[in-house]
């Protein structure tokens, strides 16, 4: 934990630029500070006692949404979003994180979610209401419990077209990775161990998630915390459940969606951090009858939205910089219309396009799927 | 020339600064102080980590265009505000450092291509862009500035100019001086001058060249106009191993004379080869090991790679096949990550690139490398070198110096770092050399100017003089200090 963990990634990085071109953050704000060396160099300072963590430098590695493209673009995938995960460990461990982002993990311990006193967007139906067993868990996510029910009404209308056995957990939690990304980690493995043994009295046998946080910490995170899922519970992000239903024939596209010229943003959980690329594609060219334009960085190499690591949250006017850029790039690529997988996606651009006009169209893939069934 | 007195960095003058950039343009914070108070210079480094005092500047200014540029300058003017241009901030000479404390004008926001003439082949640009994202840019629509170097990927296009940078395929499209067809500068007056649309004419001198290289001490570059170049048809590339030095020196040589116009053309000394040999290629053999490219179109480039590998079998080259060299041109930036440069480390090392023409060259690579491995054997001195940059009246190399041990007492560290650049450096100069070839001279350098340019100093000193007679643009830099 903490400083040590990370020391020769730190030592490493604290002189090397190579990876500051494709830093989502430091595109935005062009500040040196905010750059994977720039990381690296003040933490060794704080390391070596010629730096403290002042308010200025503290900020500083809260403004970094841990979207992991620095190590992707790195010859040797020096690990600079764990320098900075880490360090915020040692922020929490010292009583220093910043109120903002206190809020975020009080809310979530407190209330188990990141937004305060906020009621629920979705309502369960009736048909699933008060169900506590079924086939499939849908594990909703926070931003789609609280802001996005389009997105669960979506996934509520395909579940009854295909006839799925499903539920949801009549009292879901935040997985926790927002917590772990912000440095409360050890509250963030006190959450995983509570879900698990939530997860166990629901046998279900799929567990099926439209949040690619929530993902990577059922896939990932958790059993290197030692809080395996049950065993047989097998763990799918949205997209590739449905592409599986429409390849099982269990689920057909019935009329092409008319969305005009559209392109696919990789969630950084779902691409990079879990190799999840083919599926939201897949999915799309089925729906709107041809391949999403591609974005000029795609894929492996896709720019950060700004949402990751909870920043359109602790700082929504660096995320709002960060995903104004992506929109921007839409934009180069001539679409009209953005599509994601990941709601705290949908949510950031949604907010850089505020008083700004004409808007990109943003949309989950499961609410595009969900107008072609 | 008149330096700048103490200068203080008051409220008033941050209010002055955020009224012509806003607040959000006005880091004073010392996050970013920190961040951008060295560069990759071994000093700078060593400075940061040693517990020794060392210069920063008061505040971090962004422009977002030449207009709060002009208005930037004009302030530094009238309050003799130390003011040093910064890009990307990844050179390794000092030249962004705030020597005097002063403001950094941070260019980066300035990163807007503004046209391309795909007629004419010119692109005008900003001079913050990184240039791997104007490369991106250029790529994308068919083009390429074909400006590849080291820090290709973190370092911005004005700072290229400024040090009047090379690529790795210089040898066939040159320096940024040959690339850059027209400047707009703001003078350390807060004037502006835009030089002719043209790049050769015989309207007077090209003042724009008084730019080129300059380091920011004579006005500072907010738009370029620059040559690019269609994506080549065909791109090919070979290793050999030569029998010495000697024999790679000679090669390139005829390669260059006879007019081949290889885009790459890289030997690397012994030391250097050994490593490559056995690390990279993976192979059994001594000699120096030499890499050839050629580019265009695809009938031209067969032409002239078939002559030149004739000239290679003439001086003994052993082929080697494209195999290797693809991989060199692949992972041409691989060597500049962690842990294979020497940045990773706290090692004192430099660069001291030189250049002379051909019938000098070895002689000077000799005397450098004797100057330091004899001269500090007591400290382990290790020199190598690699010549890639060529010309048809010449070649440069990059020798890099490394201890990687020196003494525990800081300022004792200093005085050594300094006497192996007297010596390098020194040795450079009575042998016919001119260094730097394609770094800068910054801070580093500095020093050893009235030496390089003999009685030709006073002109550079007249001029900074009657251009900036307030010293206020990157004081201390290019040996034009007091």
């Amino acid at each position: 934990m903490g400083i040590q963990e990370i020391r020769q990634t730190t030592e490493s990085c604290k002189h090397c630029f190579m990876c500051r071109h494709a830093c989502p953050t430091f595109l935005a704000t062009k500040l040196d500070s905010h750059t994977p060396r720039g990381y690296a160099l003040l933490l060794s300072e704080i390391d070596h006692g010629y730096q403290s963590w002042t308010p200025a430098i503290i900020d500083r590695f809260y403004q970094c949404s841990r979207c992991g493209l620095c190590r992707e673009d790195c010859a040797y995938h020096w690990a600079e979003d764990e320098v900075v995960r880490n360090a915020r460990e040692e922020i929490v461990a010292g009583g220093l994180a910043p109120a903002r982002v206190k809020n975020v993990a009080d809310s979530i311990v407190a209330h188990h979610h990141p937004y305060g006193e906020a009621p629920d967007a979705w309502t369960p139906p009736s048909a699933i209401a008060g169900k506590k067993k079924a086939e499939i868990l849908y594990f909703a996510g926070c931003a789609t419990r609280k802001s996005h029910p389009e997105i669960a009404l979506a996934i509520e209308k395909i579940m009854g077209v295909l006839g799925a056995d499903w539920t949801v957990m009549g009292d879901e939690e935040c997985c926790g990775a927002p917590l772990f990304d912000l440095g409360f980690t050890e509250k963030a493995r006190e959450t995983s161990r509570r879900l698990v043994g939530k997860l166990k009295e629901t046998r279900a046998r799929l567990l099926l998630t439209g949040c690619p946080h929530c993902h990577r910490a059922f896939t990932e995170l958790y059993p290197s915390w030692g809080s395996p899922l049950p065993e047989g519970l097998q763990v799918m992000h949205v997209s590739q459940y449905l592409l599986d239903q429409l390849r099982h024939g269990n689920l057909n596209v019935a009329v092409k969606a008319k969305l005009g010229k559209a392109s696919y943003h990789d969630p950084c959980q779902l691409g990079r951090k879990a190799g999840e690329y083919n599926a939201p594609r897949a999915l799309i060219t089925l729906a709107i009858g041809n391949p999403p334009r591609e974005l000029f960085h795609t894929r492996e190499k896709a720019e950060c939205c700004g949402a990751g690591s909870s920043m359109f949250l602790t700082d929504p006017q660096i995320a709002s910089q960060v995903a104004d850029k992506r929109i921007q790039a839409v934009r180069e690529a001539d679409s009209d219309v953005v599509i994601t997988a990941c709601q705290n996606c949908k949510q950031a651009f949604m907010d850089a396009q505020r008083a700004k006009g004409p808007p990109v169209r943003v949309l989950d893939v499961s609410e595009l799927m969900a107008m072609v069934v | 020339m008149k330096q700048k007195e103490a200068t203080f960095f008051t409220e008033t003058h941050q209010y002055e600064l955020e009224t012509i950039v806003g607040k959000e343009n006005v880091i004073t914070d010392e996050a970013e102080i920190d961040a951008q108070s060295l560069d990759v210079w071994w000093v700078t480094r060593f400075w940061k980590f040693s517990g020794l005092d060392f210069p920063r500047p008061f505040a971090v200014v962004f422009a977002e265009n030449t207009a709060q540029v002009v208005r930037i300058v004009q302030f530094c003017n009238e309050h003799r505000m130390p003011l040093i241009p910064r890009g990307g901030g990844a050179g390794d000479a000092g030249g962004c450092v705030a020597l005097t404390g002063g403001i950094v004008l941070d260019l980066k926001k300035m990163d807007k291509v503004l046209e391309i003439n795909e007629k004419s082949l010119t692109v005008r640009v900003q001079p913050g862009i990184i240039q791997k994202h104007l490369e991106e840019y250029l790529n994308n629509r068919g083009y390429t500035m074909n400006h590849f170097p080291a820090s290709f990927t973190t370092s911005c296009l004005g700072g290229f100019i400024s040090t009047n940078g090379t690529g790795v395929l210089s040898s066939k499209y040159g320096k940024l001086s040959d690339m850059v067809h027209q400047l707009e500068v703001v003078l350390p007056n807060g004037r502006l001058f835009r030089s002719l649309p043209v790049r050769l004419h015989s309207t007077g001198p090209d003042y724009s060249r008084l730019f080129i290289g300059a380091e920011g001490t004579l006005g500072i570059i907010t738009e370029a106009l620059c040559k690019i170049h269609r994506l080549p048809e065909k791109r090919l590339f070979r290793a050999f191993v030569v029998p010495d030095l000697a024999a790679g020196i000679e090669a390139g040589r005829r390669i260059m004379v006879g007019n081949l116009q290889p885009c790459l053309l890289r030997l690397y000394d012994e030391n250097d080869s050994s490593h490559i040999l056995k690390g990279q290629f993976s192979i059994e053999a001594t000699g120096c090991v030499l890499l050839v490219g050629f580019d265009g179109l695809e009938r031209l480039v067969r032409v002239q790679s078939e002559i030149a590998l004739e000239i290679l079998s003439k001086m003994e080259g052993k082929d080697l096949g494209d195999g290797p060299a693809v991989a060199w041109w692949e992972g041409r930036y691989k060597s500049y990550y962690p842990p294979n440069d020497y940045i990773a480390y706290p090692w004192m090392t430099a660069v001291t690139d030189t250049v002379a023409s051909y019938e000098r060259i070895q002689d000077i690579y000799k005397a450098m490398k004797s100057a330091v491995e004899d001269g500090f054997r007591e400290w382990n001195a290790v020199f190598h070198a690699h010549f890639s940059h060529w010309y048809d009246w010449g070649t440069s190399f990059y020798p890099t110096f490394l201890l990687k041990e020196y003494p525990n007492n800081p300022r004792e560290a200093l005085t050594l770092f300094n006497r192996v650049m007297d010596a390098a450096i020194g040795a450079s100069i009575r042998n016919g050399g001119v260094v730097n070839e394609h770094h800068g001279i910054g801070l580093k350098g500095g020093r050893f100017m009235k030496e390089i340019y003999a009685d030709g100093y006073e002109l550079a000193r007249a001029i900074k003089k009657a251009l900036d007679p307030n010293n206020i643009l990157n004081p201390g830099k290019l040996g034009l200090g007091e």
